[in-house]
């Protein structure tokens, strides 16, 4: 074919689009800072169940030495996995929540959430007494005490569903549910699309829309593959029943910290443990029960006895920081 | 004649004059206090020893030590202010019917506690004496359902512990007390001030329970 003028400059104006679209696609990589470009071993990384435990050794050894480099400390990381015959449940008491958010915080130290933009797990909804309605929720209620007589409080958090909607749309199965029960994500194989965010009745997860934001004394230097390793930008993550803690026989941060003994957590399958005897003797729902999600999170409340004798009723309200003195 | 010299050592140092009941307990070294509890701002207090002891004038003392010597007898039975009291002006009694102290305290021996029918029990023994009223929480208290457990989920852990009753409520005001929440999620989807949590720019709840938690752990 014979090149004319016309055709030559048609080529050219289509090569010079194309290279310019290839440029602008390419375009975020030069904003990776010096360290960020991933090198080509943790290109190839396998997905986690693919992985030999040689591979693993060096996978882990790749995210201690980014750790260490980025906040100055060896993280003691490890590839906790399930233990068998384990399947976690949480039970949630309505009638003893106060709606402190001990919880909450308690969770982001522990998992290494970005301080900012803030990353929180648990959501404590003030709920009108009287009402499931989460439409109705709020959780920027801001009182100088709680609990407020005219509200009670529903903490909402992933909910470890035995029929997850999450991990059905995740289109590259970066997100799967493990033996115990908990729905866990490979950070290093998700690729941020969030479909699994939206598939989520319960609004459990959260995306990183920008690299997060943690303080180097704030790190939680004990952390696992499935947890609370710290995350890159453009994942998503979710509570994963502190996994680095229950896995090896711990209870997780936000039960830990709760001053009003509202969370039990234990294995459904050991007929001893605390949460049977409270699916067992309780009046016990879940969440959107519509949904079909069967979740692993309970909540119940005491039918036979008043609430607390009217909790902050008598005693003087205290606050601030040092924290209520012990109301006599 | 030790309790004799004591209370003269009390009266030297004037201690009498209202001063024991600002003293604090002393723990002794064999008060039990679990792993991981008292890291969070709760009302929670460690299990009393038996006997229990308060320092004195800086000496070790239990409560007999001066209850022996001073045993106000009938004029001890009501915190609600029909007698005036000289001595634990500080405890105020917020326990609804139960308005006597000697419904709880063994009325000859303040080293321990009493049940209804007059045996005696130890400080660290509380869940029996408060089942007495409260069963139905008792009941849930022994089967995990009620209160907090801490260290471990594994059953019969040694890790494990369960929390007695005056280690979350005061036993003489039980209600539990009103709390600050910490604060509020900052979404920054709601600009509106109505919304908007005032106190959310405020610093963040300093990492102290968790990383004391993990102290603890070694």
């Amino acid at each position: 074919m014979k090149q004319t003028r016309r055709s030559f400059l048609r080529r050219s104006a289509a090569a010079a689009s194309g290279l310019a679209a290839v440029v602008a696609a390419l375009s975020p990589l030069r904003e990776l800072a010096e360290g960020e470009v991933p090198d080509i071993e943790e290109f190839l990384q396998k997905h986690y169940k693919e992985m030999s435990p040689e591979e693993m050794e060096r996978a882990l050894e790749r995210i201690a030495t980014k750790v260490e480099r980025d906040f100055g400390v060896r993280p003691q990381i490890e590839d906790v996995r399930a233990q068998d015959g384990v399947e976690f449940v949480y039970a949630l008491n309505l009638s003893r929540c106060i709606g402190c958010r001990r919880c909450v915080h308690a969770c982001v130290e522990e998992n290494n959430q970005s301080r900012a933009p803030e990353v929180q797990y648990i959501r404590v909804l003030e709920m009108p007494r009287g009402t499931i309605d989460l439409e109705r929720g709020n959780h920027h209620y801001d009182h100088p005490t709680v609990p407020d007589k005219d509200h009670y409080y529903l903490p909402v958090q992933c909910h470890q569903c035995a029929n997850p909607p999450c991990t059905k749309v995740c289109p590259v199965e970066a997100t799967w549910t493990e033996s115990d029960g908990i729905t866990v994500i490979d950070y290093d194989w998700c690729i941020g699309c969030r479909y699994c965010e939206a598939a989520c009745p319960y609004w459990a997860r959260r995306f990183n829309f920008t690299k997060p934001k943690l303080p180097k004394e704030d790190l939680n230097p004990r952390m696992s593959y499935l947890s609370n390793r710290p995350r890159p930008q453009g994942v998503v993550e979710k509570c994963t029943f502190c996994l680095h803690r229950t896995r090896n026989g711990e209870l997780p941060a936000c039960l830990e910290v709760c001053p009003v003994g509202a969370r039990k957590f234990g294995n459904v399958l050991d007929p001893a443990s605390e949460v049977r005897q409270i699916l067992a003797e309780k009046r016990v729902f879940v969440l959107k029960e519509e949904a079909n999600t069967l979740p692993r999170f309970f909540y119940y409340f005491d039918e036979h006895y008043p609430r607390g004798g009217g909790a902050g009723k008598s005693a003087p309200p205290v606050g601030g920081e040092t924290g209520p003195g012990g109301g006599g | 004649m030790v309790a004799i010299v004591f209370a003269a050592v009390a009266v030297a140092l004037g201690v009498l004059d209202g001063g024991v009941s600002t003293a604090v307990p002393e723990l002794g070294g064999d008060v039990v206090v679990p792993p991981g509890a008292l890291t969070t701002d709760s009302p929670r207090t460690p299990l009393l020893s038996h006997p229990p002891r308060i320092t004195l004038g800086g000496y070790l003392r239990s409560c007999q030590d001066c209850h022996a010597l001073l045993d106000p007898g009938e004029h001890a039975l009501t915190a609600r202010g029909e007698t005036a009291r000289v001595q634990h002006g500080d405890v105020v009694l917020e326990h609804g019917l139960n308005d006597r102290c000697l419904v709880c305290h063994h009325p000859a021996d303040r080293d321990v506690l009493t049940l209804l029918d007059g045996t005696k029990i130890t400080f660290d023994e509380t869940p029996r004496l408060c089942r007495q009223c409260h069963g139905l929480v008792g009941r849930d208290w022994e089967r995990g359902v009620h209160g907090r457990t801490h260290g471990s989920w594994v059953t019969g852990s040694p890790e494990q512990r369960r929390l007695e009753c005056t280690e979350c409520h005061d036993p003489h005001a039980p209600a539990f007390p009103s709390y600050a929440p910490l604060p509020a999620p900052d979404t920054l989807r709601l600009p509106d001030k109505e919304h908007r949590a005032p106190h959310a720019t405020e610093p963040r709840w300093p990492r102290s329970a968790i990383e004391a938690a993990r102290g603890d752990r070694g």
